[in-house]
């Protein structure tokens, strides 16, 4: 008979997995019927493909409400909720739970595929069949990796409702044996970078992005299928430019949470993770506006398939980057593999075979193809060199299907006008494919460390060996690090292209598809030229910005804000229909002009000067020491630690910001709570504190605190009592404080300190006055009852101190005080970090302008179907 | 030459740039050995915690200066001095990686990468027991 785990909800964990099933088999089916009803425009077909799309899409629903339900009741005996969740967690991070692991991302990813896919499906009218294909085949692909079977050795998938005691990592293991393993299990509980609240909305939002880019891909695909080259544009264009709004602002939320909650000290600092989400931004953009030229000029269609396509693979690609565990020592937030990187590449390489065989106009050349990538599988199975003929298999179908759509596109060639706005529009597009491929290429180290190592890293020691050079050397090394620099590395090739980019925004509006007067450009754009030039010579001179580079990015992003907002109040007047596209681009200029501003002239003023001298030029001298109750000069503030305190898992470090005003007197200005979040399995989490002015935010985040020791508690965390004995006037010291005997007070309140009336009491009065100058009074008392003696003691919790007056001596009238300490006195102290961050605003509100830009260009397309939206005058 | 080849052929100039600026300024991983044959160059060493040898950061004199001792894969340790805060829970770290130069029998590393495998990885059984008496002591609280 099977043994009985008690208190195991195991039908859950089968209508889970039955909704993953559903899901699969859903969409397989509708794949299928999809493809039937295209190639036989049968409408029953039709009727069946929709059906196996609900079947769909209440499968990806039961999956989410399953792991809902078991997350929320703690439902330990599934190996993900007990991964991800533990009872003590607040429930406001649950849903941060959910998408932790890799499943629960993956499940996100389907949920808003299948949400969009329904939108298609009401939207997209006759295109419905062909796109809704690609859609379905992509979702099959997506639900078979929350599968969790094995065929053979193949593992396929891995399923959320794995139970804890059958999952690979404790099946052997004892306690899962014992019947009632339950009763004693918690989870292992929730990252504690994740319990924020930051990571409740950014993975919805990016996550909704990612599947954005589905669409345009299907559109695209679809075009190919049905030979409508460009007739795809059309249709496809809200939905690209509805992914670019959503995917920017995920990428941006990205960088408020690094900004607002890690210790990156900044909000961009070109990591791993947050450049994989970048880049298939980057050539979105780029993709959308080449549709525009072609929408606008029938031209270029070629680059926009190119840019579509690269985008949807690269969102493979990052996830695979981020998911695979590869980046693992480079990155913060890597993920660690869990054997899906395997599924994730096969599922990339048949979105890149698929729309290549398409591509192929005739049946001959289709079995040539099929024949050429199957035998380039064959050989790389019995030769090992998979590597090689997986870049070449990319290349080679990549290069096939662009050219088969150039063929089958060929127009009469027209030399574009220098002066046409679709010239440099096509020239923007490619500065931002530029920088994606030089960001994808440098955070692919990692990666191209495991192309290069064995053969490849051979080849070129072989090189090295008949041209002896550094470079050689390197790469047939295999060891590529992160360069030293990484932020610099970078900036040096992205500000340029930030520079042409803000530049040609600026400029876009007032340009004309085909031809622009260059006299009338020339009065439409001298105005925002000049005021440009002021506004960056009155900011370099303020903000001290004498680097060349720098002053003439600030030009570019001082430019494209101004000349978008003067398009907008000038040229459009205000018009809000139209609107979109300026705003999108004022808020893109503000954010460049907020990057630079507040990267570029941030001032960390926790600056160290200490003696000690490490005889380097080390750069990193940022971190100041600060004891309790001491005031250190930061910048304009004077800073001070005014001691912890502690709320559930938080210690929360109050630090106090003092100012001179202009009469000279200190005033406190603000006080900051950055905090460390204890979490004695996953270790602690220092999390910053920021006070948000209009013009600069003041950012303040503890390196090192010393934490407090259980071992100190024995004594209720005092230190051993120290005697004094004082006379009226006389004054010690104690770690953090003067103490001065002002006098005897005989006629102490006797019923308030529940004494009897003929009790003898006495009470010290103490001033105790500390460094920052407050003053507190306290009275012990000497206590005569009969023939006995008591004190009553008191006890100054703020600072941390115990005070008894336990004897008096009447002949040489002095005081017998006894003192106490808290341990933690004597070694209170934090290291803190403390950064400003000038005009940050801009950068922000230029988020915002570019998101309500973007999806007021969407909106605009919806409303207005017909070719009226071009914005050619 | 037309406009398109122009743009095509400033666009392979500069990918070509991209890539060798890459692998130009990208440091390498490498052993302390292999560090010591080139002490001016700085190095990624990967490595663990030597957590039976001393570890010093006394902040109330330097609070940029931390050192440590680092074994690394080869088995070969160095001191390491940091200069920087002592990382939170660096004791805790399974595995270390140090970007810096090395000089003799000191590494001055100005970076500081750790991993505790208990954030991402799976867990070991030993954590699971500790669950356990967490549970109790929450649940003692409740009642």
């Amino acid at each position: 008979m099977e043994k009985v785990f008690v208190g195991e909800e195991l039908l859950w964990g089968f209508l889970g997995n039955l909704s993953v099933i559903a899901a699969f088999i859903g969409a397989l089916f509708s794949a299928i019927s999809y493809y039937y009803a295209q190639k036989e425009n049968d409408l029953s077909w039709k009727k069946l493909a929709r059906i196996g799309f609900n079947i769909h899409s209440i499968g990806v629903l039961g999956i989410i409400a399953v792991l809902f339900y078991l997350l929320f009741n703690h439902r330990f005996e599934y190996h993900y909720v007990w991964q991800h969740s533990n009872i003590a967690m607040p429930m406001q991070y649950i849903l941060s739970c959910f998408w932790e692991g890799q499943e629960g991302s993956f499940l996100l990813w389907t949920f808003w595929n299948m949400v969009l896919g329904n939108i298609l499906i009401r939207t997209s009218k006759n295109w419905e069949f062909s796109t809704m294909a690609i859609v379905a085949l992509v979702q099959m692909f997506l639900s078979s990796m929350l599968l969790g079977i094995y065929i053979g050795e193949v593992h396929i998938g891995s399923s959320p409702f794995l139970l804890l005691r059958e999952h690979p990592d404790f099946i052997n293991l004892p306690f899962v044996q014992s019947a009632t393993y339950l009763e004693k299990l918690d989870g292992r509980g929730l990252n504690p970078l994740l319990q924020n609240y930051w990571m409740t909305i950014h993975p919805p939002t990016l996550f909704l992005g990612f599947a954005s880019t589905l669409f345009p891909f299907a559109y695209a695909v679809a075009g190919i299928w049905q030979k409508k080259y460009s007739e795809w544009i059309n249709p496809a264009l809200k939905w690209t430019f509805f992914g670019i709004s959503i995917l920017g602002t995920g990428v941006l939320m990205g960088g408020a949470w690094a900004y607002e909650s890690l210790s990156f000290g900044g909000f961009w600092a070109w990591d791993p993770v947050e450049n994989a989400s970048l880049v298939p931004w980057l050539t979105f953009v780029a993709g959308g506006h080449v549709m525009l030229i072609n929408k606008n000029k029938g031209q270029s269609i070629t680059t926009a398939f190119f840019l579509i396509f690269i985008t949807f693979i690269l969102i493979l690609y990052s996830t695979f980057l981020t998911r695979s565990g590869i980046l693992g020592d480079t990155s913060v937030h890597a993920f660690t593999d869990l054997g899906m990187s395997g599924q994730l590449l096969v599922y990339l390489l048949f979105f890149i075979w698929l729309p290549s065989v398409i591509s192929i106009p005739k049946g001959n050349f289709k079995i040539i193809y099929l024949t050429f990538s199957f035998s380039l599988f064959i050989f790389s199975l019995f030769t090992g060199f998979y590597k090689l003929t997986t870049i070449l298999f990319i290349a080679f179908s990549l290069g096939l299907m662009l050219s088969n759509i150039a063929k089958a596109t060929k127009t009469k060639e027209e030399e574009e006008n220098l002066s046409s706005r679709e010239f440099w529009m096509f020239v923007a597009a490619l500065v931002l494919l530029i920088s994606a491929f030089q960001i994808t290429f440098s955070t692919s180290t990692p990666v191209i460390n495991k192309f290069l190592s064995g053969n490849v890293a051979d080849f070129f020691g072989w090189l090295n060996g008949l041209v002896p050079n550094s470079l050689f050397e390197k790469l047939s090394d295999a060891k590529l690090a992160t360069p030293k620099d990484v932020i610099g590395h970078y900036n040096a090739w992205q500000i340029p292209f930030a520079i042409i980019t803000g530049f040609l925004i600026g400029i876009g509006h007032f340009l004309k598809y085909k031809k622009t007067n260059t006299s009338e450009l020339i009065k439409n754009i001298w105005l925002s030229i000049v005021l440009s030039i002021l506004l960056t010579l009155v900011l370099s001179i303020t903000l001290e910005i004498d680097n060349k580079l720098l002053i003439l990015f600030l030009f570019a992003s001082l430019f494209a804000t101004i000349a978008n907002i003067d398009y907008l109040l000038r040229i459009l007047k205000g018009k809000f229909k139209k609107a979109g596209s300026s705003i999108a681009h004022i808020g893109f200029g503000m954010v460049l002009l907020g990057s630079l501003i507040s990267a570029g002239k941030k001032e960390i003023i926790s600056q160290n000067n200490s003696k000690f001298d490490l005889g380097k030029d080390f750069p990193n001298k940022e971190n100041i020491l600060l004891s309790r109750k001491d005031t250190v000069k930061m910048g304009d503030y004077l800073v001070s630690y005014r001691g912890d305190s502690t709320s559930g898992i938080n210690i929360y470090y109050n630090v106090d910001y003092f100012q001179k005003d202009e009469n000279g007197s200190i005033k406190k200005q603000f006080t900051l709570h950055p905090f460390i979040q204890t979490n004695p399995r996953m270790g602690n989490v220092a999390e910053p504190a920021t006070k948000h002015y209009l013009n600069k935010d003041v950012f303040t985040h503890i390196t090192y605190a010393k934490m407090e020791d259980p071992k100190e508690k024995k004594n209720g965390g005092w230190e051993e009592a120290q005697d004094y004995e004082l006379s009226i006037g006389d004054t010690v010291f104690t770690t953090n404080a003067m103490v001065i005997l002002g006098g005897i007070n005989r006629n102490v309140n006797k019923s308030k300190n529940n004494l009897q009336v003929t009790d003898i009491a006495i009470s010290a009065q103490l001033n105790v006055l500390s460094m920052s100058s407050d003053k507190d009074i306290v009275e012990p008392i000497y206590v005569i009852r009969g023939l006995t003696s008591f004190t009553i003691d008191t006890t100054l919790q703020a600072k941390g101190l115990q005070f008894s007056l336990w004897k008096i001596d009447p002949e040489k009238e002095s005081f017998h005080i006894r003192i106490r300490e808290k341990a933690s006195n004597a070694g209170d102290f934090i290291i803190m970090k403390a950064i400003i961050f000038p005009g940050i605003n801009i950068l922000w509100i230029g988020s915002i302008l570019m998101a309500i830009g973007t999806i007021l260009a969407v909106w605009s397309r919806i409303k207005l179907p017909t070719n009226a939206t071009a914005s050619t005058r | 030459m037309k406009k398109t080849h122009i743009i095509g052929i400033v666009l392979i100039a500069l990918s070509i740039g991209a890539i060798l600026s890459t692998f130009s300024e990208s440091s390498t991983y490498a052993s302390f050995n292999e560090a010591l044959e080139e002490p001016e160059r700085e190095f990624h060493v990967v490595g663990k915690l030597n957590k039976k040898k001393e570890m010093i950061y006394s902040p109330e004199k330097n609070a940029n200066l931390f050192s440590f001792y680092l074994t690394d894969r080869e088995g070969t340790e160095k001191k390491v001095l940091f200069n920087g805060a002592k990382p939170q829970d660096f004791e805790r770290s399974e595995q270390v990686v140090i970007v810096g130069e090395i000089e003799g029998e000191i590494f001055n590393a100005n970076k500081i990468l750790m991993k505790c495998p208990s954030k991402y990885n799976d867990g070991k059984m030993e954590e699971s027991s500790y669950d356990a008496k967490s549970k109790i002591s929450l649940n003692n609280q409740i009642n």
